[in-house]
């Protein structure tokens, strides 16, 4: 088309008038349909954007919750393994394991007292406290408290006690789901460990 | 034709910068979820190596108690490939004397390796009151992290996932990988070899309704009398177990547990504790041991004999043979105030006491008999007045397939320890009652007519070292 223009100057003058007006005359109702089509995309655009927005930010917060969770399932796990007593319940875990640092943080040398290996004084072991505060997971030793995990206000764990083997299971709820069955939607989040305590149980 | 030109050029780059606009959108999107996802996918790599890392440090532990176990059963290639601290080979047998071995374990998926570095240490502050060595194991397992040297979790990750980058937190050496590691310390003790009231190697045979198989504890005035069995103060500790797959309990009372190695306990109305199927426990075979004859006579004891037990070192006694029949009697003389005293005796070929004949232990004195034949235990018997720990009885390691037989019989109130995995242990018994205080480890045990085993719960103390058991464990944080 544009090589026609070039060779007939003469009817490409009238060509391109006609041309231009009948683009000129298509504008508006080419404006009017690409607008349309146009708010029609954007809405969808928006909307889209919107929703993967709203999974992307679900799927964060989700994997946010799985290192919290695995993080907390992981602290409990090294303190079970050499815990020498344990008790729980549905919000809380406590466990006691051997005086192993002495005042500085360095290790004792281990004795042997009444036919057993004791590091420091058997008598005053240090005890470990896990509890949910508000959104925090707590652990606590010796009555000093650190946050393991932040923004779960959600979670919550169940202690199961098989004797020598201690059963731990952290759930959360997840936000894809705004409405709909909660507690279906926590049962799919369930990480549980079972942990073989190392030492002989005392308690 | 330049308007039309200028208006065709005009929608063409806004049509490139649209494309480019919504190209660079995409491109950004696309970083800011691989930038999440790649710090998730470190992140999960980092905890895996941690985890890998305590494998590895439990896997180092093994190796250490495995190495223990071997100075049992070959001690001359314990330790062998292992660097103590001044450079030499050898075994944890000098007090303080560290050991330590660095060696690979395994290549894991992906190429990533994971090391263990293990000290084995003999400290004096872990020698128990008989003077038997503890050993201190600290295991550090090491596992390489893929990834790179980016962290990949939160500031509360790394409070609990140490990952060394640049150089090892632990040594402040240098490293070319990324790793994570944890240090596991465990105690060991060594363990007697009368754990148990009847164990054995292939099967345990009862058949009688009234046999009974109990404990008492001679250290705990509430668990016996004067340090004797009280039948009012009986315990549920006569535990029974086979390295084999049948126990026939043949209604017996047994007041413990009875395990098989899963295998089924026959007839066990009567057991009190659990019935197991998860037993096992290697049984070292006991080599001839080394002695120096420290009296000239007896060499042979077909007579009535007196040897005198030493308090210090124990008198060593090497006879051919002790065959006695009649009232004649094998006496180890104790000290006149029943102080301890000690002897040790290896015969080489066989024991055999009948009629009323029978070795006899003065107060005090504390017997470790080797026997490389057979020996039947008929007559008397042994007239022990002290713990059952005060005689035992060993069978020395036979060749393959040659079992030997211990036969304990009669009304003789035998007071003993016995061990020995390759012998049939036959305990028949006499009477309407006959009590036998003490442990039986054979490769069969056959038990005949009515008898009671008490078991001495404070013989698991005592005797040769049979095994080592990890009595201790902790990981150590930091």
């Amino acid at each position: 088309m544009e090589m026609d223009v070039e060779r007939s100057p003469a009817r490409t003058e009238k060509l391109d008038m006609k041309k231009l007006h009948q683009i000129s005359g298509a504008t508006l109702s080419e404006t009017l349909i690409s607008m349309s089509i146009a708010v029609v995309l954007i809405g969808i655009g928006i909307v889209g954007s919107i929703a993967i927005q709203r999974s992307f930010d679900a799927s964060i917060r989700y994997a946010n919750s799985q290192s919290e969770q695995v993080r907390v399932l992981d602290y409990m796990a090294m303190d079970l393994r050499r815990a020498l007593s344990v008790s729980g319940g549905g919000t809380a875990l406590r466990l006691t394991i051997p005086d192993y640092y002495d005042a500085t943080g360095n290790p004792r040398t281990p004795t042997i007292v009444n036919g057993t290996a004791t590091y420091g004084n058997a008598a005053s072991v240090p005890v470990i406290r896990y509890f949910l505060e508000g959104s925090q997971f707590m652990r606590e030793v010796n009555g000093a408290k650190t946050v393991i995990a932040e923004n779960v206000q959600d979670f919550r764990f169940d202690f199961q006690d098989f004797n020598q083997v201690i059963e731990i299971a952290v759930t959360f709820v997840p936000t894809f789901r705004v409405n709909g069955n909660r507690d279906a939607a926590r049962d799919g989040t369930r990480a549980v460990i079972r942990t073989l305590l190392r030492n002989r149980r005392q308690v | 034709m330049s308007r039309l030109r200028r208006l065709k050029h005009s929608q063409g780059g806004s049509a490139i910068l649209l494309a480019m606009g919504i190209l660079m959108l995409l491109a950004v999107l696309s970083g800011v979820v691989m930038n999440v996802l790649a710090k998730r996918h470190r992140n999960a790599y980092q905890i895996a190596a941690w985890h890998d890392a305590l494998l590895t440090a439990e896997s180092g532990v093994d190796m250490a108690v495995a190495e223990l176990r071997r100075s049992l059963s070959d001690p001359t290639s314990a330790f062998n490939t292992w660097t103590r601290a001044d450079g030499t080979s050898g075994g944890p047998d000098a007090g303080t004397t560290f050991l330590t071995s660095s060696t690979l374990l395994r290549r894991g998926e992906g190429g990533q390796q994971s090391w263990a570095r293990v000290e084995v240490a003999a400290p004096p502050a872990l020698k128990d009151s008989r003077g038997t060595q503890w050993y201190r194991v600290r295991s550090t397992g090491y596992a390489e992290v893929p990834g790179g040297r980016v962290l990949g979790g939160e500031s509360l990750d790394v409070a609990l996932r140490t990952i060394d980058f640049r150089k090892d937190h632990r040594t402040g050496q240098a490293i070319t990988k990324p790793q994570a590691s944890r240090l596991v310390e465990v105690i060991v003790k060594p363990v007697g070899a009368f754990r148990l009231a009847l164990l054995s190697e292939n099967r345990i045979d009862m058949n009688n309704h009234n046999i009974v198989v109990d404990s008492y504890d001679s250290r705990d005035a509430t668990k016996s009398t004067a340090g004797f069995y009280d039948p009012a103060k009986r315990q549920p500790n006569g535990d029974i177990a086979s390295n084999g797959t049948v126990i026939d309990a043949g209604n017996a009372h047994i007041y413990g547990d009875a395990s098989t190695n899963g295998g089924t306990v026959l007839n066990s109305t009567n057991v009190t504790g659990e019935i197991r199927d998860d037993f096992y426990q290697e049984l070292f075979p006991v080599t001839v041991p080394t002695m120096v004859r420290t009296i000239g006579t007896p060499t042979t004891v077909t007579a009535s004999e007196t040897v005198v037990a030493s308090a210090t070192s124990p008198t060593m006694v090497i006879l051919s043979e002790i065959r006695l029949s009649g009232p004649k009697t094998f006496r180890i003389q104790g000290a006149a105030d029943g102080s301890p005293t000690y002897a040790q005796v290896l015969v080489t070929g066989n024991v055999s006491l009948s009629g009323q004949a029978g070795i006899v232990l003065d107060p005090g004195v504390n017997v470790r008999m080797f026997v490389v034949g057979d020996a039947d235990f008929t007559g008397q018997g042994v007239a022990n007045p002290n713990s059952p720990l005060n005689f035992q009885l060993y069978g020395v390691e036979r060749p393959v397939g040659d079992i030997g037989a211990f036969k304990i019989a009669g009304n003789g109130g035998f007071r003993g320890a016995v061990y020995a995995p390759n012998y049939r242990i036959n305990m028949v018994g006499g009477g309407s009652s006959d009590s036998i205080f003490g442990a039986f480890v054979g490769y069969n045990v056959n038990m005949t007519g009515v008898q009671s085993v008490h078991y001495d719960e404070a013989m698991g103390e005592g005797g040769l070292i049979a095994d080592y058991r990890v009595v201790n464990w902790f990981e150590d944080e930091r």
